[in-house]
């Protein structure tokens, strides 16, 4: 039998708000267990929450970015259960009246909804040791956006589109710096399987805790071998549930967070502390305004720049590297030039070292000058790999990068033609049989000129210059 | 709406609180009492509001997202936990 595999995500994206979602507690990283905690996000009986401004307007940016409605009036919940992490017993989230509803990303397959995007408090940290576990509470109440999608995608290629998309767009309108390494970029994924052509849905297991696109892929296709082979040994009724699961990264496994008659019951129930959110229309409008979008610019290095499909997907999908992009365009350089050395030359590079484009050890204007000197000639291609490679291992300007390393282009004709002369004087019995019809030797005279002028002639005066002679 | 003990174990289980065998009749039938006085609310005629009515039509005051830290507040609310390990609240083991 043949399945097709559904797959629905929930992402959170931790907002890059100063202060938490419901105190003015700061938000910031790696201080000192429990300094960032007030009476309100530890729960003390009587302190009440207060909303920040700054969290419903960057819920409005997403909602404006993925083409969704922002509802003008939203509500919050609590979300009830215990666990260390939330000193209140509940999480505070929107439940039945949500900030953002019925958006959606275009994958290359198809569209993928987005059934919404709420607010909700984030929880502290655990950390657990023999004899019990250390509580943080720094990052309980830090301002979390969950985005929900539809059970729209059908392979884990389309759900790690999605969220590539998802994690470019967040970062392009900078409501999150959606670092997934510290967790603020978190998915947790819904799969179900069925045999191909039903339309029902079936038992989904929500997979949590997966830090990486890489780990995400992984565990959804983990998961959807298990419930096929289930299914296949006919046992899918006792082994799949509903339930949550954990991906284990090391043995690339899913495992059961609890039994199964344990199903989680979170009774939901409006949040008495708190009143109705109610989004005038001057703040829709105001923040409604947002940056060009990754596929906005794609389109438009296509259109304006005649950029390929290929390479303006790759430029636009960070907003770090179009930034990058756009300056180097800024300072004259060639479209077609800017593009290779950046997209293979340079990236080429980084990823060699693992690092990201804000890690370059050769910054925008480096970059410019190199491919100025190039769209110039000089210095030639080649030559520009040599200073490339330099520039990454010493801190000095292009300039200086050419002169130590002797890689000027000679354009002079009277200075390769000399060159020209010695090769020809050198070689008299390959000159015999090139004139006696061997025109293969051709290719031989142009390496053994370069090679002269270690590889710092004009090769197309070379070329010119040499039929010439012959 | 009485609560029984099959309820009363669900109750146990999401609240990870346990109640000894002793309390149990004690307990199910003072929740039974709440839950029964709660029921009050239920005469109330509720047709045709709507569920987002509140009592007073009022909206929720947003915060300007400026930070401040006291750290005295967490030092003495630290100082107060009945178990610490510097700067953390020390909790039973919760993971097995």
């Amino acid at each position: 039998m043949k399945f097709e595999v559904v797959i629905g995500l929930e992402v959170h994206v931790q907002l890059n708000t100063k202060t938490k979602l419901f105190c003015s507690c700061p938000t910031s990283f790696n201080e000192a267990e429990n300094s960032n905690t007030c009476p309100i996000c530890l729960a003390l009986p009587g302190a009440l929450p207060v909303i920040n401004r700054e969290a419903v307007h960057k819920a409005i940016q997403l909602g404006t970015a993925v083409g969704a409605t922002v509802n003008r009036e939203s509500k919050f919940d609590r979300k009830n259960y215990f666990y260390p992490d939330s000193p209140s017993g509940y999480q505070i989230s929107q439940f039945y009246y949500p900030i953002v509803e019925n958006g959606h990303i275009d994958i290359s397959s198809r569209r993928v909804q987005i059934a919404r995007a709420h607010l909700e408090a984030d929880a502290g940290k655990n950390t657990h040791e023999a004899g019990g576990s250390k509580v943080d509470l720094n990052r309980a109440g830090t301002p979390l956006l969950e985005i929900v999608t539809a059970p729209d995608m059908r392979s884990s290629d389309e759900a790690i589109e999605y969220l590539k998309k998802l994690h470019s767009i967040v970062r392009y309108i900078d409501i999150s710096d959606a670092n997934m390494q510290e967790g603020s970029f978190r998915c947790d994924a819904n799969v179900s399987i069925r045999p191909e052509g039903d339309e029902k849905l079936y038992t989904r297991v929500e997979i949590k805790n997966i830090n990486s696109f890489r780990f995400i892929q992984k565990a959804i296709d983990f998961e959807v071998e298990r419930q096929i082979e289930a299914w296949e040994d006919g046992v899918y009724e006792d082994e799949i549930w509903q339930e949550t699961r954990l991906y284990d990264s090391a043995k690339n496994e899913t495992r059961s967070m609890r039994g199964k008659e344990e199903a989680s019951d979170y009774r939901y129930f409006p949040e008495p502390d708190l009143l109705e959110v109610r989004i005038s229309e001057e703040t829709v409008k105001e923040f409604s305004k947002i940056p060009e979008l990754p596929h906005q610019k794609e389109e438009r290095y296509q259109e304006e720049l005649g950029l390929s499909k290929y390479d303006a997907g790759v430029i636009a999908s960070s907003k770090e590297l179009a930034s990058f992009f756009e300056e180097i365009l800024k300072s004259g350089a060639s479209t077609k030039n800017s593009v290779s050395w950046l997209t293979v030359e340079l990236l080429g590079r980084l990823n060699k070292k693992s690092l990201e484009i804000s890690e370059s050890p050769v910054n925008s204007q480096k970059l410019s000058d190199l491919i100025l000197a190039i769209d110039s000639k000089t210095i030639s291609g080649k030559a520009g790999k040599d200073v490339l490679d330099y520039l990454f291992e010493n801190e000095i300007s292009v300039d200086v990068a050419i002169e130590k390393l002797g890689l000027k282009q000679v354009n002079d004709d009277s200075a390769i033609l000399k060159i020209i002369d010695e090769v020809l004087s050198k070689n008299p019995d390959k000159l015999e049989q090139y004139r006696n019809g061997k025109d293969k030797l051709f290719g031989f005279f142009v390496g053994q000129v370069m090679k002269a002028s270690k590889g710092s002639a004009n090769p197309q005066k070379v070329n010119e210059l040499l039929k010439g002679k012959l | 709406m009485n609560i029984d003990d099959t309820l009363l174990e669900k109750l146990e289980k999401l609240s990870y609180l346990e109640i000894e065998s002793s309390k149990r009749a004690d307990v199910e039938e003072e929740l039974s009492r709440i839950l029964n006085f709660v029921e009050n609310l239920q005469s109330v005629d509720t047709a045709g509001l709507p569920d987002k009515f509140i009592m007073r039509d009022i909206e929720a005051h947003l915060r300007d997202d400026k930070p401040l830290k006291n750290e005295e507040v967490p030092n003495s609310i630290l100082e107060n936990a009945p178990h610490r390990e510097e700067n953390s609240f020390f909790v039973p083991k919760i993971i097995e």
